[in-house]
């Protein structure tokens, strides 16, 4: 009896075909990459997406201005603020309402403590995939402190709901804000710890230093955003480049890694997290009296004028952008979400992931902090 | 700064400020290419997002390139308007081969067809046989009545056959 | 119902595994109660990441078309007994989702489900007494699902079929082009 020979001329015993997702704890959210595999290696990624499509865009057509503030924070499931905030300075700028001082800071103080949040659970997750289940334990315990705040402030734990047209909802609880200094110390001392037993981690450094190198060029060229760019060596963040809300009054920086592998990845988020608590104790300090928001008349009869407008926002992942469009009536004529991790999530992965060993592969997609449900809408 | 837009302007297209970042340029259908291949060699060499407006009335579909410089810290807007019956416009995937993931959504939400993309399969859909979905003429709610046959009443429009509980 | 069975379901209540499956965004309060703050392990219950050795199979939210096939495909290969929690309103009657064209609004018609969790989203409090809940039930032998996924297969099978192999347009297609508001 004469049997197939094993060998490279023979294509079909060389690849096997592997559905990484989306029932698969190494991937984040429900999402799933059908790779073609040669022994360990990929040869081909293929994203499947649409396994949380909800048809976001859809149903905002078919809702109020304002009604839509309560279905938007679920297209960013761990970082939902952003969504809230970018929607709404889209409407602001097009029916020209202005925004008090006091309600941007709160805005920002929001906004840099959902940063925080995300930064943390996204960390935590790459301790799943590396073996490493210290620091889920730990971070996702310290991540509700910051949910906590938020369920004083604004009663729900992970959606919040907070903003609306022309300011926030309500005002800053007696006492939040020392609460939230208490929180940025206790941040501050935690701060040491997780950079000694993550990011000098030798098991850590072993797995994500020189993993996944992108080139600044590459970057730019396959549309990323956000702290994956800037971890390439492009220094641009939307904070800076064109400051929305107040952050052209607080000091802070962009911190520099820059060698684009996934080491630096992870690491530039660290190094924002120390800017972000810079941030928060400026807001603190400077945030001054006043109204907390401009009254929009009735909002069942609320129109938005003719126009349109792409409001954007940087978040934790990148760009986050609303590109709206009104025809003048009670309803969004149409709203197109672009999500940060659309680009990488389902372009630029089928090109990274090739030639990567497959143990590599939830760390990777955990170092560039893709979030399925925001390219699925 | 103000001097993109000139140059865009001498290129008899219009253009116009929607905020100090922001600008946005009104282009025919068969100058998209050249357009944006011109603010590509401008710095402009961020690609972040394809969207599309159905709009019914006027029976045209308008297309939305969003793109980013990042030396000048600058959003162009570059939108161009295609007939609604039989939509087709060139694939950009010359100038970013990033397009084609954007374009295959369009194509599948809009029915657009992109002359020149090679990859057009279903992407977040799948078996689906209607309109597609985000055009104006799609009705959500009467689809979703009809397949999923949710009631509001203690049934839940659940007929269960009687061996059921 | 001999002593055998009521042993044997005593046994059962006290390790449940549950699949590591987020469906959707429920599962963001998942690690929450799995780590230190809430510590679901006291209950016996620990995330498993394959089907076959999985016990609970928790639907974290909305269910899309495309995430019902995958879910069903989890679930007739899970090993029985085995449960499924609906977690969230989403499961219950499409939730914020009620007009999708692309998310379930009854997750019974499809699988059968023991315990339905209300709220959007539920605190981990509340998965936590419902894992409670799901005990007691298993061990009073009440928690039947998967034999009346089985007596009832049909049934069921009639309604996956209709969402999941459409041959043809749901709706009718309309001729003239109107704006639908």
């Amino acid at each position: 009896m004469e049997l197939t020979p094993l060998n490279e001329s023979n294509d079909d015993y060389r690849y096997y075909e592997l559905f990484i997702g989306p029932n698969h704890p190494g991937i984040e959210g429900n999402f799933s990459y059908i790779l073609k595999m040669k022994g360990h290696t990929v040869a081909e990624a293929t994203p499947d997406p649409g396994l949380l499509h909800r048809g976001f865009e859809k149903l905002m057509e078919r809702r109020l201005w304002t009604q839509n503030l309560a279905l938007i924070p679920r297209i960013c499931v761990p970082e939902p603020d952003v969504n809230e905030v970018a929607y709404c300075m889209g409407i602001e700028h097009m029916a020209k309402i202005e925004v008090p001082k006091r309600a941007q800071y709160i805005r920002v103080i929001v906004l840099e403590l959902a940063r925080i949040a995300s930064f943390l659970f996204g960390v935590s997750g790459l301790g799943g995939t590396t073996g490493h289940y210290t620091s889920a334990q730990w971070l996702i315990g310290d991540r509700d402190y910051i949910l906590d705040l938020f369920e004083w402030l604004t009663g729900g734990r992970v959606y919040h709901i907070y903003q609306y047209p022309g300011g926030v909802k309500n005002d800053l609880p007696e006492g939040w804000l020392d609460k939230l200094s208490d929180f940025l110390d206790y941040m501050g001392k935690r701060l040491p710890e997780y950079d000694k037993f993550i990011f000098k981690n030798p098991i850590i450094q072993k797995r994500t230093v020189g993993l996944g190198y992108i080139s600044a060029d590459e970057a730019i060229e396959n549309g990323l955003t956000g702290p994956n760019l800037r971890a390439s060596g492009v220094i641009y963040d939307i904070r800076k480049a064109q400051p929305y809300l107040v952050y052209d009054e607080l000091d802070f920086e962009i911190p520099k890694t820059g060698d684009g592998d996934a080491f630096s990845r992870i690491l530039q988020r660290r190094l924002e997290l120390g800017e972000s608590i810079k941030i928060l104790r400026q807001c603190i300090k400077q945030i001054p009296q006043g109204p907390y928001r401009t009254k929009v008349p009735n909002p069942f009869q609320f129109r938005v004028p003719k126009g349109s407008y792409y409001s954007k926002v940087e978040s934790s992942r990148g760009e986050f952008g609303y590109y709206m469009v009104s025809d003048g009536d009670v309803k969004p004529y149409r709203v197109y979400v672009r999500g940060p991790s659309y680009s990488i999530g389902l372009y630029y992965a089928t090109k990274a992931l090739v030639g990567m060993r497959i143990e590599d592969v939830p760390v990777w997609i955990h170092t560039t902090d893709m979030c399925p449900p925001d390219f699925d809408r | 700064m103000a001097d993109i837009l000139d140059e865009i302007r001498a290129m008899d297209l219009k253009a116009s400020w929607l905020n100090d970042w922001e600008f946005e340029v009104i282009v025919p259908k068969e100058r998209i290419g050249s357009v944006l291949d011109y603010l590509k060699s401008r710095t402009f060499k961020g690609f972040m997002g394809l969207s599309c407006v159905d709009w019914i009335d006027e029976g045209k579909f308008e297309l939305v390139y969003i793109l980013q410089s990042y030396d000048l810290s600058l959003e162009a807007i570059v939108k161009t308007k295609i007939p609604r019956h039989r939509p087709v416009i060139e694939s950009m995937n010359a100038i970013w081969k990033l397009c084609e993931v954007y374009e295959r959504e369009m194509h599948e939400f809009f029915g657009i067809e992109f002359v020149g993309n090679p990859n057009l399969r279903p992407f977040f859909l799948e078996n689906w046989l209607d309109t597609p979905p985000l055009r104006k003429d799609f009705d959500t709610l009467a689809f979703s009545e009809e397949l999923f046959e949710f009631k509001e009443d203690e049934t839940h429009g659940i007929n269960p056959p009687e061996r059921i509980e | 119902m001999s002593e055998w069975t009521e042993i044997v379901d005593y046994f059962r209540g006290r390790s449940m595994w549950m699949l590591h499956y987020c469906t959707g965004c429920g599962a963001i309060e998942l690690p929450p109660t799995m780590t230190s703050r809430w510590d679901m392990e006291r209950f016996g219950i620990t995330p498993m990441a394959t089907p076959r050795q999985a016990d609970i199979l928790l639907i974290t939210g909305y269910l899309a078309i495309k995430t019902l096939k995958r879910v069903i495909y989890t679930y007739e290969q899970m090993q029985p007994p085995k449960w499924v929690l609906g977690f969230g309103s989403c499961t219950i009657n499409g939730g914020i989702y009620w007009d999708s064209y692309n998310v379930i609004e009854r997750l019974d018609k499809y699988i059968p489900v023991d315990i339905y969790i209300a709220g959007c989203m539920p605190r981990p409090e509340a998965i936590l007494d419902s894992f409670v809940k799901l005990k007691e039930m298993v061990q009073n032998g009440e928690a039947k699902g998967y034999e009346k996924y089985v007596k009832n297969y049909e049934w069921y099978k009639a309604n996956q079929d209709k969402v999941l192999k459409r041959t043809k347009p749901v709706l009718e297609r309309i001729e003239k082009v109107t704006k639908i508001g």
